[in-house]
């Protein structure tokens, strides 16, 4: 089911009304019933793969505790079946079509077998959620969870668990665990958050994906071409994967839960290791605490510190999609943040005091046009082209192909300008730069409570007359 | 309350936008198809194709969009011994094609032998194909004030709680009117900045031209090719299409039709692989329209025709249009019999 289809606007309305009519043990298991039905709304059989997540999860970690002798052995059994259903359903064709590839190139050609299975969607979320957990509980970070529905509802949580926030346990799980009481400003400041969402899904991503979809389906574009549907993939993954997040938080929020913030204007960042602490941050921050740290850190010295960092970016690569060019991603980012360590050795890369304040719009235009030659690569799934792409200089275009450039990069830019107000804004324009660490973020949160309600009610009209013909699935549901 | 109120209030600047256009000349009436739309301006019924079907008294009836511009009238009419009378239209689909069919060759009291229509794969068991936004201006120049029948398939086809939300939300925001003179302002003002004034419509065309399907990467051609698979499944749409009213209207009104779906972009003088899908569909057709004795000429089977060579997109070279049509006749002349 998906945020923007009637038919979650129905379920979500009748499940809501009965969720705070219900007791809280009552909350809990309306939560697991409702998660799956979303969950399993096309596919029924995903179901039983986010059951299996929830069921294995919930004993290993039971078991952890009730036997520490044997511990290890029980986290080894999470991280198998975890890493398994992950690693099978979404990594599997990958795996058997650079064998065949490798054996082909020696002159070995045999049949693979051939794995006919959609993706399950959020699979990679939910998977990260319950292993941070167990991985928690092992570290003693964090009691067992007792109850097996509670548990359910933290795994399964539905405005969550297609595309994030990947929620940790220790804030989400105690959540889930409480009392939780209804709220009318809690409920003001989700529904500003919805409609803030549902017009960067909506009127942004949208429309500015479909210049990007048109781009990327051209055999030879020219470079203006080329650089105006990147420009447009940089705004709809930022529109729309903000989005998903901003309607998560606001749906949790009618709920009564609090989800962590995914986004802080990543578009701002002035250098690499910026952009990482404002884009995706719950993945980032899972990267950095579930793998970068235990590998080591930075405290084992400087070049293991970047080896652990390389590690870290090729698997974050990874996790996003079976396929090399997310790797050469992860390789991108790992490069920037490795230069930028170099270059500005353990100091901060954002001295926002008034002497940087000419030169920090510059450093922000650098690190966006950076942004932009990762987002080609992570756009790109076609080697050959990727090269083509990335190799194509300024002259190979014509003033023809300048001229559509333009005018698919205007476009582009005029439907996003709302995004770009509201980042400089959070960013730049209000007192001690609050709204940039608020709660609220994302949502005008520096405006008052009217001001919010007409630029809500902005957002409803552009919704309406703007939205595009074509809606697209939410990027972030295919990893 | 008063949130929510201020949320559901601002977007009614469209209706008194729209109001306030309409106040400068449109005049707003009841759609034909109330199955889509409560009410909104329309264009005229154009009546003149009446009078010329009258004058031409024709033998061949073609009707279609700019598919069917693949016939050279004079070559059919020299060829086929009889006067032909195109009804063609650019940009229109089967709900148009069925209303040209009702309220022309119908109404006129003509009596061709043959009506022909020309279309693309599943056009016609998809009677939203060129159906609504910019494409119902077209289709006001057909449709008479009431359009029960096809009123009645659009809405077998659209689904009733759906759309009726839809139906509410722009009765009272009026948004598909305010997006009628929305959509081009938003399109064409980045490309007046671009190119001026005098080069806006060039720089559209380019663009459009730019993104052609030749142009495309072959797998993005495959693409658009499976996409089409979604409505390849005759037996959900056919009876929510044009086609069995077409169908039952002819053999009542004693005139034959024929159908041809035409061959689609040839790729080295070969057909474009067709998918399983497509070809069940297609499969599908033939039999039903067969069964209810009009006649059906697949292109594809045709490998003559798959040498001749193309234009832009879909169409036809205008070389090819002779040759085109005579082949055409020859294998339609096997059923020509008085």
């Amino acid at each position: 089911m998906i945020f923007h289809s009637l038919d979650f606007v129905v379920f979500f309305l009748i499940t809501t009304v009965i969720y705070w009519r219900l007791p809280h043990r009552g909350q809990n298991v309306l939560l697991v019933a409702a998660s799956y039905l979303f969950y399993g709304y096309v596919h029924p059989w995903f179901v039983a793969l986010i059951v299996a997540t929830t069921l294995t999860d919930y004993t290993v970690a039971r078991l952890i505790e009730s036997r520490p002798a044997q511990r290890r052995r029980w986290l080894a059994v999470s991280l198998t079946v975890n890493l398994g259903l992950l690693g099978f359903f979404k990594y599997f064709g990958f795996f058997v079509e650079n064998v065949h590839a490798a054996l082909a190139a020696v002159g070995w050609h045999v049949s693979m077998p051939v794995l006919h299975v959609v993706l399950p969607v959020g699979i990679s979320f939910y998977t990260f959620q319950a292993l941070a957990y167990t991985i928690d509980v092992y570290q003693g970070r964090l009691a067992a969870c007792r109850n097996l529905i509670d548990f359910a509802a933290f795994v399964s949580l539905y405005p969550q668990l297609v595309a994030g926030p990947i929620e940790r346990a220790t804030h989400l799980l105690p959540q889930v665990e409480q009392r939780r009481a209804w709220s009318w400003p809690h409920a003001r400041e989700a529904t500003f958050l919805i409609a803030w969402g549902f017009f960067k899904k909506l009127v942004v991503a949208d429309n500015v994906g479909l210049i990007a979809d048109k781009v990327f389906s051209l055999a030879e574009p020219g470079f203006t071409v080329l650089w105006a549907g990147v420009f447009a993939f940089a705004i709809q993954i930022y529109a729309d994967f903000s989005a998903y997040s901003d309607l998560a938080r606001g749906l949790a929020r009618w709920l009564g839960f609090d989800l962590v913030i995914n986004f802080r204007h990543p578009y701002m960042a002035t250098g690499p290791v910026d952009f990482w602490r404002r884009w995706h941050i719950s993945l980032s921050t899972w990267f950095r605490d579930y793998v970068y740290i235990p590998l080591g850190g930075s405290r084992r010295g400087p070049t293991r510190a970047l080896v652990n960092l390389w590690i870290t970016f090729l698997v974050s690569g990874l996790w996003h999609g079976a396929n090399w060019n997310y790797v050469l991603w992860g390789a991108w980012h790992g490069t920037l943040v490795t230069v930028s360590r170099l270059v500005t050795g353990r100091r901060r890369e954002t001295p926002r005091s008034d002497a940087w304040a000419i030169v920090e719009p510059l450093r922000v235009l650098a690190m966006f046009v950076l942004t932009c030659i990762g987002w080609l690569i992570f756009r790109e799934t076609d080697m050959h082209m990727l090269w083509r792409d990335l190799t194509l200089s300024p002259w190979d275009t014509t003033i023809g192909d300048r001229q559509i450039g333009g005018y698919l990069f205007l476009t582009a830019a005029a439907y996003s300008l709302p995004l770009w107000i509201h980042d400089i804004w959070s960013v730049y324009g209000t007192p001690e730069r609050a709204a940039e660490t608020s709660p609220a973020a994302g949502a005008w949160g520096g405006w008052p409570t009217m001001g919010r309600a007409l630029l809500a009610g902005v957002a409803l009209a552009a919704i309406l007359v703007l939205r595009s013909r074509q809606s697209l699935d939410f990027i972030y549901f295919q990893f | 309350m008063v949130i929510a109120a201020i949320v559901l209030a601002v977007p009614l600047v469209w209706r008194w936008s729209w109001d306030w256009r309409a106040g400068s000349g449109a005049a707003i009436e009841p759609s034909y198809l109330p199955a889509l739309e409560l009410e909104r301006p329309r264009g005229p019924f154009a009546d003149h194709p009446i009078g010329f079907l009258h004058d031409v008294q024709p033998k061949f009836v073609t009707i279609g969009d700019s598919m069917a511009g693949r016939i050279d009238p004079d070559v059919l009419a020299a060829v086929g011994g009889g006067p032909v009378a195109p009804i063609l239209q650019n940009a229109t689909g089967s709900a148009y094609w069925y209303l040209v069919f009702h309220n022309y060759v119908l109404v006129s009291g003509v009596q061709p032998r043959w009506v022909i229509v020309f279309f693309r794969d599943t056009n016609m068991t998809d009677v939203m194909f060129r159906l609504d936004g910019p494409y119902r201006w077209k289709l006001d120049e057909v449709a008479q004030d009431t359009e029960p029948v096809l009123n009645a398939i659009v809405d077998r086809r659209v689904g009733g709680g759906r759309r009726s939300v839809h139906r509410r939300i722009d009765s009272v925001y009026r948004v598909e009117r305010t997006r009628e003179w929305l959509d081009p302002i938003l399109s064409r003002w980045p490309a007046r900045l671009v190119a001026g004034e005098a080069g806006t419509a060039r720089l559209l065309e380019r663009t459009n031209a730019a993104f052609d399907l030749p142009r495309l990467r072959p797998m993005q051609q495959a693409d658009m090719a499976a996409a089409d698979d979604a409505s390849a499944d005759f037996d959900r749409f056919v009876e929510a299409s044009v086609l069995p009213q077409l169908l039952d209207e002819a053999r009542d009104a004693g005139i034959r039709l024929c159908l041809v779906r035409v061959l689609r972009r040839t790729q080295a003088g070969e057909p474009a692989v067709e998918t399983p899908a497509l070809a069940r569909y297609t499969a599908d057709l033939r039999r039903y329209v067969e069964a209810r004795g009009a006649v059906y000429f697949d292109d594809r089977d045709d490998p003559e025709l798959a040498a001749l060579p193309y234009a832009d997109g879909d169409h036809v070279a205008r070389e090819a249009r002779a040759p085109y049509t005579r082949r055409f006749w020859q294998k339609l002349q096997a059923f020509d019999e008085p």
